[in-house]
C-alpha cells in the first residue's frame, strides 16, 4: 500500500510481512500483560475462588462480542489505524481524531505500565536472591531506571521495522504461552492425583454473585489485543482474512489460558498444609497482587521462578505489543493531517513510521521515569473501554449504512445482538472505573478535552481524507417554501423524461416542490478535482426534466459528486427534509444479490422519508389499478397514490387482500378509512378477498386484468427477506405490468432517521 | 455441595462453551467467504444461509 506524501515528497509502504501466527501471537501478547498476574489474587480476594473462574469466563465472552466487532470491521477496512479509521467511517473525522487520540494514549500508556511491571518483577525477583546488595541507589529507584531501559530497548525493536516486531512478540509470547501452559498442565495433573483438592472452590462464591462485575471491570483490560492487531491493517499478509482469525484465536486462546492458570493456583495449595489454617481461598487472597505467585510456588518446585520467567515473558511481550499500536495510531493520525505530517514520515530503510515511534516513545518513557503509573494506566483502560464502546457502535451504524459498500473477509453471526451486548457491558464497567480510581475519571476526560481542542484549533482545517465525503457541485434552489417536497434523483435524460411524467399528477395535487437531482458517481480512483468529467450527463439529465415541469411547479436542481449514490441520494433527503423520493427501476437487476439494484435497495430500506418506485409507467392515468393490499402503512400510501394515478373519470381502484389459510382477514373498509378517506372520495372502489398459500403468485394471476399495480413495499429486512425477498419483490420480478412500489415511513424510526 | 457450585460451573461451561462456538463459527465464515471469494455482504449472507440448508 502506498502513502503519498505530497508535502514530504515520500512514497513509501509499509511491509507486509505478518502472517496469521505473527498477528495472533500480536494479540496474544498484548493481552497476557501483567494484568493477570496481579489481577488473580484480587479476583480471589473480591469474588472467591470459583468467582476468579467465572470472572474470566464472562469476560471472555464479552470480549469475544468485541473481538468479532473488531474482527468485521478490520475485515472489510484492513488498514493501520483500527478504531481510528471506523470512527472515520461511521461518524467523520472529528470523532476518528477522538478515537485516535485516546488510542495512541491507552496504548502508549499501558506500554509504560508494562515496562514498570517487568522492572518490578525482575529486580524483585534478583533481591530475594540478594544479587542487588551492590546497588547504591534504592530499589525504587533501580525499578525507575531499568523499566526506561527496557523501553528503549523496545522501542528500538519496533523501529527495526514491522517484521521485526511481530516475530521479536511472537517469540515472547510463545515463552510466556509455555511456561502458562506447563502451570495449567501441572494443575490439572496435581488434581487428578489429588482430587481432594478441589474442596478449595468450596465455598464457590462465598461472597455472592455481585462481586463478579468488580472482578470482571478489574481484568477487563487482560482482553484488549484486538486493537492491536486492528493496527497491523498494512503489514499483514492476507488482512481480510488474517486479521479476523487472528482476534478471534487469541481472545479464545487467552480465555482457556487464563481460566487454566487461575484453577492451577487455587488448587495449587493444599488444605490444611504448613501455614494454612483457614480456608484455601482466604490464605491466597491475603497476598493480593502476589496471591497468584504464592500459590504457584505451593503448587511445584520452582513455581516462584517459573512465575517471575513468565511475568519477565508477558511484560515485554505486552510492552512490544503496545508501543506498536500506540505508534500505528500516531502514524494514522498523521498520515491524514490530523497531527502534524510527519507523524506519517516513513523510514526508507527500515519502513517503520520513525515519527510517530519517537512521539510514542516520549509518551512511554516519560510516565514509566516519572508518573505515578498505576492511576494513569487506569485512565488507559477507560479510554480502551471506551474505544470498544465506540467500536461496537461502528460496526452497527457501518453495516446497516454501508453494507452493501464494503468487501468483506469476515461477517459475524447473530448480528446486532453480540455488539449490542458488549455496549451493556461496556458501560457498566466504565461506570465501575469510578470505584476503581478517582485520578481516572479525572486525566481521562482531561486527555480527550485536549484531543477536542487541538482538533478544532489544528486538525479539523487540515485533514486531507475526503473518501467518503458527498459535496454539492451545483445548486439552483427554488425559492423556499413550506409544503410538499419531492425528490426527483434521475440518472440519465431518457430516465428523467420518464420519472417526470410519472410523477406529474402527483406533484400537481400534491402541489409539490420539486428537488431534482443528479448524483455524480466518480470512482474511488479518481481525484475530487476531476469529478467535472462526469458532470455533462448530470446537466443533460436535469434540463430535460426540467423542460417538462419548470413552468408547472418551483424546482431546485442539484448536482452531487459522491462516491456511492444510494447514500448520496439518502443524504440529499435527509438534508433537505423531504417527504417522498421518487425513483425508477427498469425492471430487472443485473446483481443477483439485490432485488431492484444496488441504488433502490439500499434506499428504499434507508430512505428517511417515503419511496415511490415507479417500474414501467409510460402513462399519467390508469383504468384498472389493483393495490394488494396488508396491514401497513406501506399499503395505506399505495392506495393513496393508486387514488391519484386513477384514471378521475372511469377508472376503479381495486384494493386486494390476499390471507393464508386459517388466518384472520383484513377488513379493508375499515383499512381504508384509517387514513386514505379523503383520496379515495369520489374514487370507484371495489375491494376484493381471497385465500392463498402463494401470495404473490396469485397477485401475478390477477395482475392480468389490470393496467397498473400499486403495492407497500416491506420495512423488513430480515435474513429471510434478503435471501428470499418479500411479497412485493417478487411480484415486481415476476410479472410484467405497469406498476409502483411504495414505501412509506412512519413513526418514531423516521423522524430520528430523518432528522439525525 | 453448595448450589452455587452447581451454577457457576454451568455457567463457566456455558460460557466457554459459546466461546468456543463463535471461533470455530467464525472461523468457518471466514473460510467460507475466502474460498468462494465472497466479497459482497448481501452475497455472503446467501451463501451462509445456503450453506446452513445444505448441512
Amino acid at each position: 500500500m502506498v502513502d503519498k506524501m505530497d508535502d514530504h515528497g515520500i512514497s513509501t509502504e509499509l511491509s507486509r510481512d505478518l502472517n496469521l501466527f505473527h498477528l495472533t501471537m500480536m494479540g496474544i501478547g498484548m493481552m497476557i500483560g501483567a494484568g493477570v498476574f496481579l489481577g488473580v489474587g484480587n479476583a480471589v480476594r473480591i469474588a472467591g475462588p470459583g468467582g476468579v473462574l467465572l470472572t474470566f469466563a464472562l469476560n471472555g465472552l464479552v470480549a469475544m462480542f468485541t473481538a468479532m466487532s473488531y474482527a468485521e470491521l478490520s475485515s472489510a477496512v484492513p488498514r493501520a489505524g483500527g478504531a481510528y479509521n471506523f470512527a472515520r467511517i461511521a461518524f467523520g473525522k472529528g470523532a476518528s481524531f477522538i478515537s485516535g487520540w485516546m488510542e495512541w494514549f491507552a496504548s502508549s500508556v499501558a506500554g509504560s505500565l508494562y515496562a514498570v511491571t517487568f522492572s518490578i518483577y525482575s529486580l524483585h525477583f534478583f533481591d530475594q536472591l540478594g544479587l542487588l546488595d551492590w546497588l547504591p541507589l534504592e530499589l525504587h529507584y533501580a525499578e525507575k531506571i531499568l523499566a526506561v531501559i527496557i523501553g528503549l530497548l523496545f522501542l528500538y525493536v519496533n523501529y527495526r521495522g514491522a517484521s521485526e516486531t511481530g516475530k521479536t512478540g511472537a517469540f515472547f509470547t510463545l515463552g510466556q504461552m509455555i511456561t502458562l501452559g506447563i502451570i495449567g498442565v501441572v494443575g490439572l495433573w496435581v488434581v487428578i492425583k489429588d482430587p481432594s483438592r478441589l474442596q478449595n472452590f468450596q465455598p464457590f462464591l462465598p461472597l455472592g454473585g455481585s462481586k463478579l462485575l468488580i472482578t470482571m471491570g478489574f481484568t477487563y483490560v487482560a482482553f484488549e489485543g484486538y486493537e492491536v492487531i486492528a493496527q497491523a491493517g498494512d503489514e499483514a499478509i492476507d488482512p481480510r482474512k488474517n486479521l479476523p482469525k487472528a482476534m478471534i484465536y487469541s481472545i479464545f486462546i487467552v480465555t482457556v489460558t487464563y481460566l487454566l492458570v487461575s484453577f492451577a493456583a487455587i488448587i495449587g495449595v493444599k488444605s490444611g498444609s504448613a501455614g494454612i489454617d483457614g480456608p484455601v481461598w482466604e490464605w491466597i487472597a491475603g497476598f493480593r497482587e502476589k496471591g497468584f505467585g504464592m500459590a504457584i510456588q505451593r503448587l511445584m518446585p520452582f513455581g516462584g521462578f517459573l512465575v517471575t520467567l513468565t511475568v519477565i515473558f508477558a511484560s515485554t511481550s505486552a510492552l512490544n505489543a503496545t508501543i506498536y499500536s500506540a505508534t500505528r495510531a500516531s502514524y494514522a493520525l498523521g498520515r491524514d493531517r490530523l497531527l502534524p505530517g510527519m507523524f506519517a514520515k516513513i523510514s526508507t530503510k527500515t519502513k517503520t513510521p520513525y515519527i510517530a515511534l519517537a512521539g510514542t516513545g516520549l509518551i512511554v518513557l516519560s510516565v514509566a521515569g516519572f508518573l505515578p503509573t498505576m492511576d494513569v494506566a487506569s485512565s488507559a483502560s477507560m479510554m480502551f473501554l471506551l474505544l470498544f464502546f465506540l467500536v461496537n457502535i461502528c460496526v452497527i451504524k457501518i453495516r446497516r449504512n454501508m453494507g452493501d459498500e464494503l468487501t468483506y473477509g469476515y461477517i459475524m453471526p447473530f448480528f446486532p445482538i453480540p455488539p449490542l451486548l458488549a455496549l451493556v457491558m461496556q458501560s457498566l464497567l466504565v461506570i465501575w472505573m469510578h470505584h476503581m480510581s478517582m485520578t481516572a475519571w479525572i486525566i481521562a476526560p482531561a486527555w480527550i478535552i485536549s484531543g477536542v481542542l487541538i482538533y478544532h484549533s489544528y486538525s479539523k482545517s487540515r485533514a486531507v481524507f475526503q473518501a467518503h465525503d458527498i459535496v454539492v457541485i451545483e445548486e439552483e434552489k427554488a425559492e423556499e417554501r413550506a409544503g410538499y417536497k419531492v425528490l426527483i434523483p434521475v440518472a440519465n435524460p431518457d430516465n428523467a423524461i420518464m420519472l417526470v411524467r410519472n410523477a406529474f399528477r402527483l406533484l400537481k395535487i400534491k402541489q409539490a416542490e420539486v428537488d431534482i437531482l443528479n448524483m455524480v458517481r466518480v470512482p474511488e480512483q479518481i481525484p475530487l478535482s476531476n469529478a467535472e468529467d462526469y458532470l455533462w450527463e448530470g446537466r443533460e439529465a436535469i434540463t430535460e426534466a426540467m423542460i417538462y415541469v419548470t413552468t408547472f411547479f418551483p424546482i431546485t436542481t442539484t448536482i452531487r459528486y459522491c462516491r456511492n449514490v444510494a447514500r448520496g441520494i439518502i443524504s440529499a433527503a435527509r438534508e433537505k427534509r423531504v417527504d417522498t423520493i421518487l425513483m425508477g427501476w427498469k425492471g430487472k437487476s443485473s446483481r443477483t444479490e439485490y432485488l431492484f439494484g444496488s441504488t433502490i435497495d439500499p434506499v428504499i430500506q434507508r430512505a428517511p422519508c417515503n419511496v415511490l418506485v415507479f417500474k414501467n409507467c409510460q402513462e399519467t392515468t390508469y383504468a384498472r389499478i389493483l393495490v394488494p393490499v396488508s396491514d401497513s402503512p406501506s399499503s395505506l400510501l399505495a392506495l393513496e397514490i393508486a387514488s391519484i394515478l386513477v384514471d378521475p373519470d372511469k377508472g376503479v381502484i381495486v384494493p386486494f387482500n390476499i390471507t393464508a389459510p386459517g388466518d384472520e382477514t383484513l377488513d379493508l373498509d375499515e383499512f381504508i378509512g384509517r387514513g386514505t378517506g379523503e383520496f379515495l372520495d369520489g374514487k370507484n372502489i371495489k375491494p376484493q378477498y381471497a385465500v392463498a398459500k402463494n401470495v404473490s403468485e396469485v397477485i401475478i394471476q390477477q395482475a392480468a386484468d389490470y393496467d397498473l399495480i400499486v403495492m407497500g413495499a416491506s420495512n423488513d429486512r430480515s435474513l429471510n427477506n434478503i435471501i428470499k425477498g418479500t411479497i412485493p419483490e417478487r411480484v415486481s420480478q415476476g410479472c410484467d405490468k405497469p406498476m409502483v412500489m411504495a414505501k412509506a415511513t412512519k413513526g418514531f424510526k423516521s423522524l430520528v432517521r430523518r432528522y439525525i | 455441595m453448595d448450589k452455587s457450585l452447581f451454577v457457576g460451573i454451568a455457567v463457566i461451561l456455558l460460557a466457554v462453551g459459546f466461546t468456543a462456538f463463535l471461533t470455530f463459527y467464525s472461523n468457518y465464515i471466514i473460510n467460507t467467504i475466502s474460498d468462494k471469494k465472497l466479497r459482497n455482504l448481501r452475497e455472503i449472507i446467501k451463501e451462509l444461509h445456503h450453506g446452513r440448508q445444505n448441512g
